[in-house]
């Protein structure tokens, strides 16, 4: 891979707090186009990842690169915008003048007007930015990180506070920025988010790695799936002898939960054994979530 | 980094918070001991109205840049404001450079709204270069008081920003001898008055007003103050000074 589409580049980063270390050893290379989510707990290190690679913090050990130079060097080109978490706006002026003001720095003041439709805003240029609902606070903020159609966007926690409807115009709009190259980078609590928009996940924890590829290849790191079904003549002896059965739960109404390891081979017994009625089955994979507390637990990080 | 500074000076006029301080404050200082009391010794003495309005001028003009740089940039260094805003092409030094601009434009006013006070109010007379030299001399030495509230606003940050400016103007206001006469002081207290940058600048403008008087002396405790504010300034503007944790 060229440099020149390598927008992030982190090589062996170590980043401690005093005694508290916050990354161990991260490597991390993201391209252009990629929409990348990093999770973890709180205190895997997303935050500090996130600094170190806006150049905000310089790491202890190990090298953190944007387009192939400092990222201070990349913030001063105006290849960068971001939206992180704690921070305050402007006072004492309306959202044109703030959003106006940070386009004005990428030398695109004159598009104000566009840059308010995009995040939402357009009837809401006049208004001071004391006045503003928490959605619209986190729109503007939305404006400021992409007022200068910034080739790398990092964004923290970004639809916090918003609504369904604003959500999606958000992710529609993000989708159309990778489409056109643009590199996003984002931090988030909302699983199913991650599932859906990211092409690639990234899971920090404990200040590392711990995986690192598309939604649907982490999730069958725990091949794990729950299988549910309604069977009043199956015995749990029996049921726990199939292949692939792990564990086994019964309830006085009948319905049973399996959870195995080889769905197809325990499906293929279950069905084939018996000769009865298995009814209503529930196949269930594990969310994303549950891959996270999966992982948690092999890793023993926190 | 233009835009930057006039948005600045505009919404920091708007605050109304920093007019109160830096203008009415002052002029409600100098219609007190111009118009209802006397206060003999003081206020009687000859050519006082002129006086005392050079020294509330420099009052409101070391207010106004303490508000304008520090206040605000501890403010924006808490609230992440200052982060976000240096997250785009705009450095952290410039942003912190336009902080200073914009606290040194802001002194502008709140020198003019008290001259022309004197001016209408007392009658204070001088020839058009006399005034154009006194506004030069304290609107000049009023760097010094730009460069210091930028040094509080990196070595404070958030609300405390605004008790620790407060705690500045307060003392140097008063022991610079801008609201009352430092003859009331004991003589130590008058002896350390003297090398404030509030009294140096006020008697800067003096002897502008005056055409003969001290220059060096005061030029050189501005330019010691300056030196010691720049010091600090520079020593705390490292990169993660900025941010809200920083």
């Amino acid at each position: 891979m060229t440099p020149e589409t390598r927008h992030v580049s982190i090589r062996d980063v170590t980043f401690s707090y005093g005694a508290v270390r916050a990354l161990a050893g991260v490597t991390l290379g993201i391209s252009a186009g990629e929409v990348v989510a990093l999770l973890g707990p709180n205190g895997a290190g997303k935050s500090t990842l996130t600094h170190v690679m806006l150049g905000l913090l310089t790491p202890g050990i190990g090298r953190a690169d944007l387009f192939g130079m400092r990222p201070q060097d990349a913030v001063a080109r105006g290849l960068v915008g971001a939206m992180l978490q704690d921070t305050g706006l402007m006072r004492h002026v309306t959202v044109r003048e703030v959003v106006g003001l940070v386009a004005a720095q990428y030398g695109r003041a004159a598009l104000t007007g566009g840059i308010l439709r995009e995040a939402g805003l357009a009837d809401l240029g006049a208004r001071r930015v004391s006045r503003l609902s928490g959605g619209q606070r986190q729109r503007v903020k939305f404006a400021l990180a992409i007022a200068g159609d910034p080739r790398l966007l990092f964004l923290d926690e970004p639809t916090a506070a918003l609504d369904v409807a604003a959500r999606h115009a958000f992710w529609e709009d993000i989708l159309e920025r990778a489409g056109r190259g643009r590199t996003i980078v984002f931090a988030t609590h909302y699983m199913e988010e991650a599932e859906a928009y990211a092409n690639r996940i990234v899971v920090l924890q404990g200040g590392q790695i711990v995986a690192d590829g598309p939604a649907r290849q982490i999730m069958s790191r725990v091949s794990d799936v729950t299988l549910r079904f309604t069977d009043p003549e199956a015995r749990e002896e029996e049921l726990a002898r199939l292949p692939g059965v792990l564990r086994v739960k019964g309830d006085p109404g009948d319905r049973w939960e399996l959870v195995t390891s080889d769905q197809d081979a325990t499906l293929d017994a279950l069905y084939g054994a018996s000769r009865r009625g298995v009814r209503d089955l529930e196949i269930i994979r594990g969310s994303l979530e549950d891959v996270l507390m999966a992982l948690a637990k092999e890793t023993g990080l926190p | 980094m233009t835009h930057y500074i006039r948005l600045d000076v505009v919404s920091m006029v708007r605050s109304g918070y920093f007019l109160v301080f830096s203008v009415l404050f002052s002029a409600g200082f100098y219609v007190m001991f111009t118009k209802l009391f006397t206060v003999s010794g003081w206020t009687s003495a000859p050519g006082f109205a002129a006086t005392y309005m050079i020294a509330l001028a420099v009052s409101g003009a070391f207010y106004a840049a303490l508000t304008g740089g520090g206040i605000r940039l501890g403010e924006e260094r808490g609230s992440g404001w200052a982060r976000q805003l240096t997250l785009t092409p705009l450095s952290p030094r410039r942003y912190v450079l336009g902080k200073l601009v914009g606290a040194w434009l802001l002194v502008l006013p709140a020198l003019a709204a008290i001259f022309i006070l004197g001016a209408l109010l007392n009658q204070v007379r001088m020839p058009p270069d006399r005034w154009a030299l006194v506004l030069a001399a304290s609107w000049g030495g009023s760097v010094c008081f730009a460069v210091f509230g930028v040094a509080i606003g990196l070595l404070v940050a958030g609300e405390a920003t605004q008790f620790a400016c407060l705690g500045v103007f307060f003392p140097m206001a008063i022991l610079g001898g801008l609201w009352f006469p430092t003859s009331a002081f004991p003589q130590t207290v008058r002896q350390v008055s003297d090398y404030l940058p509030t009294s140096a600048l006020y008697h800067l403008a003096i002897t502008a007003e005056r055409g003969s008087g001290e220059v060096a002396t005061p030029l050189l405790v501005l330019a010691c103050w300056t030196a010691l504010a720049l010091v600090v300034a520079l020593a705390r503007l490292r990169p993660e000074a900025l941010s809200p944790a920083g």
